[in-house]
């Protein structure tokens, strides 16, 4: 019921915006990186005749090929898109709890946060839908629609293919048969092959860029932890640190998996450690902006059973967050545009906000794991603790 | 292609016997007086080599003898077949001085610019050589050349076209290509200076390079110091080097008189103010009038020096011109520095030519300096400038003007920028105004009415620390039509070890060329643009173990914590409570005890 | 067998160390100079205007631009903030421009490295680098190294933006050894804390000075109003003063040159470092390391084997010829005041000019050391 307005708001925005804040939000720190921006895709666009282009998303570049790079149509699709996000959170969420969905809906779809994000048109909202997209086709049992579409998450952010490994687990565990997990993960081999093949003509052409994503050379100024460190890094232990920093995601996957599946209610259990790994994901990835955040936090509803078992009230976390993500831009304004400032405070503010999802991250990990606890041992007020 | 290759073989070592030519040496200078008190001196040496021919192995040796022995061995071994250096500094002030000397094909960019033709099986083996070469000539002409590497190097393909005849006209064993590159940042000094005359068979001695050297030739308004070696066929197998080496200078005549009387500038004594008599003037008022139309000055003046004998290795003997408008100018030559006038000039270009041992000084002499020869304007006129104020985007933007009202000008616009300006070229807009009217109308480049003004361009977008962004726009300007253009582009940060010591200065963007074609795509005037300054985002570069350190810490933090949660078990506290009761150190060591006071006892026991 | 190996080593090593008279003569038959100038900016002109004097020296006493290294870390002489085009002056004065009309920088700009300076050190090069840009020395060179720019304890900046330690060079001295890559060098240090850059040396046959000694500062010597910097530090100044006096076939030697240094004229103590080199330095000429092979009293020898057949037998002037001494020089004085040259054996082997006796606070505590050192193993008994 909130759809059209939704809609109408969102394409109201996009035509009465003023093209200088546009182009602000699009430049914003916050919200583009040079591998997921608008203006990136535009690039791309335009040189896709040209040889020798590393293009990081043909497949969008297809779509607009086929829309003709027209502004409304393209303002179109990035509304749909959002709305179909909040649809498909709603219904994932909508499917675990008995939180009140209209409200889920306004906070996602009437959030500042995500209509700013939505006008700097990054194609993060392609990968965020892909992902929404998966985990709701996993919970309404259309298990190779989920490999499918993390294949295509795959194919924007490398990183997405490691929620195979929870999806794998969660399939086994509802189906009790290999040969479906089986097919699964060949529907998952065989898109990502098909996209290779359908949008690129070489082989190396689709590995430039994920050894560009990978190798991280490409050094701009963003909310992660990369940036700094890579610029600072001495040369001669630059590759170690690369290989480190990307296995680095990696190395919670299983643990994570084997944690959570062994929980009671198992689905809810493997959607958390799928919930943690994109946390992570977004904390760590070399190219983090907002909309990577904004996805994980706006699965937060589906976890409100474990919310009086946080340490830190929620509101205090996201009064946390609301301010660093204010003085973000205003140091970086105060480095990149004033020069009153230095690159020092900026990276400080980011390690900040950095330590602040984790410790965020980290206390819903141990709520869960109360709330596991007590779901297998009877409700009970006594505190727990670890040993 | 190989047959034809034995066939080569064969008849070049016939024309070794008997076509083998001689190498020459000419030398020549212009004196151009300019508005202003300027004047433009152009040094002009050619230097022809003996027959060469690379393609024939069996002969061991070859001859040098007027062409640079150091040269010739670095072409040979690279397999250059055309080459071209610039070393310039200052700007070009067409609105004062007019279209550049030569149609601006002897003038580089500020810094340093060199391209070249090289004959190789295929790219990366000439990439070798292109490498190879510019290392040689690095330790050749004591310039920073050796930091030219693929990163800085672009394959021009409608700018800088080889002009030679071999190339253009005969078979080449292998395939040809072009590379080029520029260092803007790199002084250009007497260091550079040297060598260029060491190249030349007089060394710097005699002739007119007796008058060149690094104090007043770098203290010029202007200097361009052009070496071009082309490689120049009578016939397939008479193939010769064609060296010419060129110094062209802009020396402000006032400044360097007064520079004599006192080497520092010190402020004009009131009695020798020049005051606008039309306005109220004292002692305490002075409305300065421009400077004086009277001079004389000589090449004692200008150079420091007089010609020194002729050049004995000349061909033809070796001259110096004067062009000037002859009713207001006297050009006078003193011959081994009689008072006596030698020769009044009354033609327009009245040329002397040095013979012998006599020393040879042309003094120029007017009271009208402010009447010269009417400048010619150049077919175009280009200014480019960084736009945006901040350190993470900004813009370039790129100004055109046809100064002519009936004729459109045909261009090809060159431009290379480094790997760390990400050029976002969907961006560039193409604003045309009217020159009289002011009208004007903007064409982004993504409309495709955009073709009637560019026809066709060629655009190789950068790499990472792999190549630059390579753009090459031909371009048409209607008449009394400005045009500009504009795009925008992010900077990207480098890493700690690729900044420069002096990072906050910034980084030099090497200047753009401007080729201006005519109908047949023949190269009528050649223009290059100041370099631009760019500012780039730095790191704190006191900080690597700082951030090292903290980084990894958060890392650390939440690979700690959230194994911890993982791999610990959770039970209640009481329960927990108890197990350390149970576990608790005292406990331990007291059970401790325990069990080896009962080994004891059993031992005694036993 | 072993033991057979051992004895011949020794047999060898007491052969190589019995001196003989001729050790006090050069054997070198060709010169190089590096003259480095590692500070980068305009206001560190006088750096620039050290090392070009010094490459205006030894050009003047025969050493040709082939075999002179010139690394300088900024164009000072076409600086736009140089008032006079093309020249560098080393004297408020601008009697003389160092930059004349015929120069060649091998190494400029950025490429003034510690990378390339140890690299050119141990010649170790890709293949494209071009032979005018090499040190190509033998054993037989004699190479004069002579750096200037900020430095501390045991370092010297490149371009304010890196470090050469003392180790790295002493190490790079010592793959020259290794490499055969010289005869003998002449270090030569102006930069604060200069005396701690050489104190790494290990390797044979090396002479090394410094201007000033740990904890102390080098001075520029004085500035010009009108370029509006200080133009030339104290020791090089110094140096030169006493260099300029010196002709290709002058017979003045390096005890000479070490005679003139007092501390009154520089404002820091210089340090002389020989024990690593054999000769007497009064009879080691100051043309072995700033001029180019020396003068030859046998008719007119244009051809380089011949003078070498010639130097063996009796080519050296007279003054060559000096008496057996073992002993290092230990007596360089100055006109006004005879003072005995120290060696600080105890921690560095080089010696200052200045006696440098250990001071009594460090007296104290080597004392106090001891005394607690005894009580403590009293109590423990």
């Amino acid at each position: 019921m909130f759809m059209l307005p939704a809609l109408f708001l969102r394409l109201a925005l996009f035509l009465t915006i003023p093209a200088d804040i546009e182009s602000i939000i699009q430049d914003s720190v916050l919200f583009s990186t040079p591998t997921n921006s608008y203006k990136q895709l535009q690039e791309e666009f335009f040189l896709q005749h040209i040889r020798h282009t590393v293009t990081t998303s043909p497949l969008l570049i297809t779509i607009l090929n086929l829309i003709n790079n027209d502004q409304f149509l393209t303002n179109l699709i990035y509304s749909v898109v959002d709305i179909s996000i909040a649809y498909l959170l709603v219904s994932t969420i909508g499917r675990f709890t008995k939180v009140d969905r209209e409200r889920i809906l306004k906070l996602y779809l009437f959030n500042p946060l995500v209509l700013l994000s939505l006008v700097s048109k990054t194609t993060t909202i392609f990968n965020n839908l892909f992902i929404v997209a998966a985990l709701n086709a996993l919970t309404v049992s259309c298990y190779c629609l989920s490999a499918i579409f993390i294949a295509t998450s795959a194919y924007f952010t490398y990183y997405s293919w490691y929620l195979m490994v929870p999806i794998l687990t969660y399939i086994y565990k509802e189906t009790q048969c290999t040969l479906i997990v089986i097919k699964t993960l060949l529907v998952f081999a065989a898109t990502t092959v098909a996209i290779m093949l359908l949008t690129t003509q070489s082989k190396e052409e689709f590995f430039t860029y994920y050894r560009e994503l990978s190798s991280f050379t490409t050094i701009t100024p963003n909310l992660g932890l990369w940036w700094y460190f890579f610029t600072e890094i001495f040369e001669f232990f630059h590759n170690f640190f690369i290989v480190m920093f990307n296995l680095y995601t990696f190395v919670y996957v299983i643990p994570l998996t084997l944690k959570f599946q062994g929980r009671q209610d198992y689905r809810k259990g493997l959607i958390f450690s799928i919930w943690v790994i994109l946390a992570l994901e977004a904390i760590f990835k070399p190219y983090p902006v907002i909309a990577d955040h904004i996805l994980v936090h706006s699965y937060v509803p589906l976890w409100s059973l474990c919310f009086h078992d946080l340490k830190f009230p929620l509101l205090l976390s996201y009064l946390a967050n609301m301010v660093l993500l204010l003085m973000l831009p205003t140091f970086y304004f105060m480095w990149i545009n004033l020069s009153s400032g230095n690159a020092n405070f900026f990276y400080a503010i980011g390690l900040v906000f950095s330590f602040i999802q984790v410790a965020v991250l980290m206390d819903f990990i141990w709520a869960m794991i109360q709330n596991s606890h007590r779901a297998c041992y009877g409700f009970s007020r006594k505190r727990l603790t670890q040993i | 292609m190989l047959r034809n290759w034995g066939f080569w073989l064969i008849v070049s070592q016939f024309s070794l016997v008997f076509c083998n030519q001689k190498g020459s040496f000419k030398e020549r200078l212009d004196f151009t007086p300019l508005p202003k008190n300027n004047l433009l001196a152009s040094f002009n040496f050619e230097i022809k080599s003996d027959t060469v021919n690379w393609y024939d192995t069996s002969s061991t040796y070859s001859h040098y003898t007027v062409f640079p022995k150091s040269l010739g061995p670095i072409l040979e071994d690279t397999k250059t077949r055309e080459l071209h250096l610039r070393f310039s500094q200052g700007w070009w002030d067409s609105e004062l001085w007019g279209s550049l000397p030569q149609n601006g094909s002897q003038s580089g960019g500020t810094g340093v610019e060199v391209w070249a033709v090289i004959e190789a099986d295929n790219k990366t083996e000439a990439e070798g050589e292109w490498i190879h070469l510019v290392n040689s000539l690095s330790g050749l002409f004591c310039a920073s050349l050796n930091f030219i590497d693929n990163v800085i190097t672009t394959n021009p393909v409608y700018s800088l076209q080889p002009t030679s005849n071999f190339i253009n006209e005969l078979p080449t064993e292998g395939d040809l290509f072009l590379f080029r590159s520029a260092l803007p940042r790199e002084p250009v000094c007497t260091e550079n200076l040297t060598p260029f005359l060491d190249l030349l068979p007089s060394k710097g001695k005699n002739g007119l390079s007796s008058l060149l050297n690094g104090h007043k030739v770098y203290d010029s308004q202007w200097n361009s110091m052009s070496i071009d070696v082309e490689t120049n066929c009578d016939d397939e197998l008479n193939c010769h080097y064609d060296l010419k080496q060129n110094i062209h200078m802009i020396v402000n005549t006032k400044r360097v008189l007064s520079k004599l009387r006192d080497p520092l500038p010190v402020p004009t004594p009131g009695n020798e103010l020049r005051c606008d008599r039309t306005k109220k003037h004292d002692a305490y008022y002075c409305f300065p009038l421009v400077d004086s139309t009277d001079i004389k000055i000589d090449m004692r003046e200008i150079f420091g020096n007089i010609i020194n004998g002729e050049n004995t290795v000349t061909t033809e003997k070796s001259r110096v011109c004067a062009h000037t408008v002859p009713e207001v100018w006297k050009v006078l030559a003193k011959v081994n520095d009689y008072d006596s006038v030698f020769a009044y000039s009354e033609v327009q270009e009245p040329c002397y030519e040095i013979s012998g041992t006599d020393t040879l000084n042309i003094e120029l002499k007017t009271d009208r300096s402010d009447i010269t020869l009417p400048l010619k304007e150049p077919p175009l006129v280009v200014s480019r400038s960084l736009t945006g104020y901040s350190q993470d985007s900004g813009g370039l933007r790129i100004d055109f003007r046809n100064p002519s009202d009936s004729e459109e000008v045909n261009f090809v616009y060159y431009q290379s920028t480094p790997w760390y300006m990400k050029t976002y070229l969907h961006t560039l807009k193409m604003t045309l105004t009217n020159n009289t009217s002011g009208e004007s109308f903007v064409i982004p480049i993504t409309d495709r009415s955009i073709v009637s003004y560019l026809p066709e361009f060629y655009y190789e977008p950068m790499i990472d620390r792999v190549r630059p962004s390579h753009l090459e726009l031909k371009l048409v300007l209607p008449p009394n039509f400005s045009m500009r253009l504009a795009y925008k582009f992010d900077k990207l940060m480098l890493k700690y070890a690729e900044y420069p010591p002096d990072a906050n200065h910034g980084f030099e963007i090497e200047p753009a060329i401007v080729t201006v074609v005519d109908k047949f795509n023949k190269v009528i005037y050649e223009a290059r643009t100041t370099p631009a300054l760019l500012t780039l985002p730095t790191p704190d570069f006191s900080m690597p173990y700082n951030v090292i350190i903290l980084t990894s810490t958060v890392m650390a933090l939440a690979f700690g914590g959230i194994f911890n949660l993982i791999v610990k078990r959770v039970v209640t506290e009481e329960q927990a409570e108890y197990y350390y009761q149970q576990n608790s150190p005292k406990l331990r060591l007291r059970r401790l005890i325990a069990r080896i006071s009962a080994k004891f006892q059993k031992k005694k026991a036993d | 067998m072993k033991i057979l190996y051992i004895l011949l080593g020794i047999l060898c090593c007491v052969a190589a160390s019995s001196n003989t008279d001729d050790d006090q003569k050069s054997t070198h038959t060709n010169n190089w100079a590096v003259l480095v100038s590692s500070s980068r900016f305009w206001f560190n002109y006088r750096h620039m205007a050290n090392v070009l004097s010094f490459y205006r020296t030894v050009k003047r006493l025969g050493i040709p631009d082939s075999q002179i290294i010139l690394m300088m870390s900024d164009d000072v002489a076409c600086n736009p903030r140089n008032a006079f085009p093309g020249s560098v002056f080393n004297n408020k004065d601008r009697a003389l421009d160092l930059y004349g009309d015929n120069i060649e920088v091998d190494y400029r700009g950025y490429e003034v490295t510690v990378e390339n300076f140890i690299r050119l050190l141990t010649d170790r090069w890709g293949p494209d680098h071009p032979r005018s840009k090499r040190l190509l020395t033998d054993e037989n060179s004699n190479i004069f190294i002579y750096l200037t720019g900020h430095g501390g304890e045991d370092f010297l900046k490149f371009q304010d933006a890196e470090e050469i330690s003392s180790y790295d060079i002493a190490d790079a001295f010592q793959q020259m050894a290794e490499k055969k890559r010289y005869n003998e060098i002449f270090f030569m240090i102006d930069t604060c804390q200069a005396n701690t850059m050489y104190s790494k040396f290990y390797s044979p046959n090396i002479l090394a000075v410094g201007s000033s000694r740990l904890d102390e500062s080098s001075y520029s010597h004085h500035s010009d109003t009108e370029l509006g910097v200080a133009v030339i530090d104290r020791f090089t100044y110094y140096n030169l003063e006493f260099l300029e006096q010196i002709e290709k076939d002058s017979n003045k030697t390096m005890a000479d040159l070490f005679e003139t240094y007092t501390f009154e004229d520089i404002h820091s103590h210089a340090g002389i470092r020989t024990d690593l080199y054999n000769r007497n330095l009064s009879k080691v000429l100051l043309t072995d390391f700033f001029g180019n092979v020396q003068k030859v009293e046998v008719g007119n020898l244009e051809d380089d084997l011949l003078y070498l057949a010639m130097t063996n037998e009796d080519g050296s002037p007279k003054q060559f010829s000096a008496q057996l001494s073992q002993h290092r020089q230990t007596n360089v004085s100055s006109d006004r005041k005879p003072r005995p040259l120290n060696k600080d054996s105890s921690k560095e082997n080089y010696i200052n000019l200045e006696s440098t006796e250990p001071p009594l606070v460090r007296k104290l505590l080597i004392a106090l050391l001891l005394v607690s050192t005894l009580g403590f193993t009293y109590t423990l008994k």
